[in-house]
């Protein structure tokens, strides 16, 4: 498999299972740095660049992923709709045939 | 191609740069104090006209510091609590009359200039200094020179994230009735921040514990030995010998509290017989030596302890469930020692923390106001929403568009 056109036909579910294990990784350390202190000055900084960024990227990922199985849809969609109009004028004549009395 | 991908990667570095949690910030308030107390005495007994137990502790000194730059610091030989060496300044300063205060105790803070008082035999120092290294302490040396009982209290800010409190004591004779002798004794307790993180030291050295004329013991470390040797032997050894001539010893090991430690305190108490004369019952006295603490505690300010059932100073020796505890954790209002009749000064509220042994110091720590919440709360909350939001997409990926609706 060409991993480079890979990632161009599934750019979009490549990023999403990448910002969720990202998301993963920040929210783990975000947590060891919340949990290794009892200050909130020294918290802070941890919840909002580990959880609240660590939130987003898992967000964002899950909805890219989302989004990649539904562009599978739409491409399927459009292949069957091309294949009927591919199909179309050799079954118009068919049609014409049978609806000749 | 290619210089797409380098500029993914370039842009990808950069994104797990800024992703990366921050550094905690240290600038942070705090409130630091640290005391120290040579040796408590206490005698009990119930004969006594008023009260029940007589304490004398000395030399102490203690000192405070907060974010702000403010501080105390004091020293004194007696040491009679807080109250009563106030005293004589409070009631000069609501009766207007010129009563001297107590000599022996003197108290500074960083609004004020450095108290002393030097005779023969004694010496008190007490000072704070303000500017980019805020700094109190305090040292009262006591007998003869050289100085044979010593506490030191001190804090200084080093930077603006670097704090140190740390309070020392040392006694160099001891004698308890019976034929029991201390010497060398040594205990100290250092609470260090640095970098948002807290280190405790303690120590409790006794050179030599003398029963009945005879070299016995070695406390060092926590660990008793034979005197002389490195052999070690079981605290029982100790108590066995001791209550051969009528002392009781109990060892209370240090105590880590959340913002700082307490060292270890070494208890001899033995009973006097009663003089017929004076006092029918026989009285009990107790010596508390190691009296030592330090602490940082980071964040909000606290009310005193002070509100939370009186002077932590006058209410440690009169409890029962432990030995007596130094005076001086607290540094509550202070009066200037040299200057009789001068107001009180209000600081600043600040911890009081118990110098206490452990069953102490946890059951106070307790009841102290504590931060509502923990902010790793939120963070476990941010993280289940997280979960859940990944858990609905993929419930709704794998149900709701890979496989066929049902209905």
């Amino acid at each position: 498999v060409d991993i480079m056109s890979f990632l161009r036909t599934q750019w979009d579910r490549v990023a999403g299972v990448v910002a969720v294990l990202v998301g993963a990784v920040v929210l783990v350390v975000g947590y060891l740095g919340v949990s290794g202190t009892s200050y909130p000055a020294e918290q802070l900084p941890y919840l909002i660049s580990g959880g609240l960024v660590g939130v987003l990227l898992i967000a964002g990922g899950g909805t890219l992923w989302l989004s990649a199985d539904l562009r599978d849809e739409w491409v399927a969609l459009r292949d069957i709709h091309e294949e009927l109009q591919r199909l179309e004028p050799e079954a118009a004549p068919k049609r014409r045939r049978t609806a000749t009395p | 191609v290619k210089s797409r991908v380098w500029l993914g990667l370039g842009g990808a570095l950069l994104t797990a740069g800024a992703l990366a949690p921050a550094p905690a910030n240290a600038e942070s308030s705090f409130t630091a104090l640290s005391s120290a107390t040579t040796v408590d005495v206490t005698v009990s007994n119930t004969d006594f006209p008023v009260v029940t137990a007589i304490e004398a502790a000395g030399p102490s000194s203690g000192s405070s510091l907060d974010s702000t730059g403010q501080g105390t610091a004091f020293a004194a030989d007696p040491y009679p609590g807080t109250t009563v060496a106030e005293l004589p300044g409070v009631v000069a300063g609501l009766t207007g009359l010129p009563i001297p205060a107590d000599p022996t105790y003197v108290a500074t803070t960083s609004d004020d200039s450095p108290a002393e008082f030097v005779k023969p035999g004694i010496e008190l120092q007490a000072a704070c200094t303000s500017g980019t290294k805020p700094r109190c302490r305090a040292s009262a040396l006591s007998g003869s020179d050289p100085a044979t009982t010593t506490a030191h209290a001190s804090i200084t800010q080093s930077s603006s994230d670097a704090v140190t409190a740390t309070a020392q004591a040392t006694t160099s004779d001891l004698s308890i009735p019976g034929g029991v002798t201390l010497s060398g004794v040594f205990t100290s307790a250092t609470a260090e921040l640095s970098n948002g993180r807290l280190r405790r030291r303690s120590d409790l050295t006794v050179s030599r514990l003398t029963v009945a004329g005879t070299p016995a013991f070695s406390l060092s470390g926590g660990k008793l030995v034979v005197a002389g040797t490195e052999a070690p032997v079981p605290f029982s050894s100790l108590v066995a010998a001791l209550r051969s001539v009528g002392v009781e010893a109990t060892l209370f090991a240090a105590s880590s509290t959340k913002d700082g430690i307490v060292a270890p305190v070494l208890r001899l108490s033995t009973v006097l017989p009663g003089a017929p004369a004076v006092l029918s019952k026989p009285s009990r006295v107790v010596y508390t030596l190691g009296g030592a603490d330090a602490s940082v505690s980071l964040g909000t300010f606290r009310p005193t302890a002070a509100s939370k059932g009186g002077s932590p100073g006058s209410a440690g020796p009169a409890t029962t469930t432990g030995p007596p505890v130094s005076n001086g954790a607290s540094a509550p209002s202070l009066t200037s020692g040299a200057a009789p009749g001068a107001s009180s000064i209000a600081p600043e509220p600040v911890v009081a923390f118990p110098s206490a042994p452990a069953p102490l110091a946890r059951a106070a720590g307790a009841s102290f106001p504590s931060q509502p919440f923990d902010l790793a709360d939120v963070y476990l909350a941010l993280v289940l929403s997280a979960v859940v939001w990944f858990g609905a997409t993929q419930a709704i990926r794998i149900f709701g568009v890979r496989f066929q609706w049902t209905s």
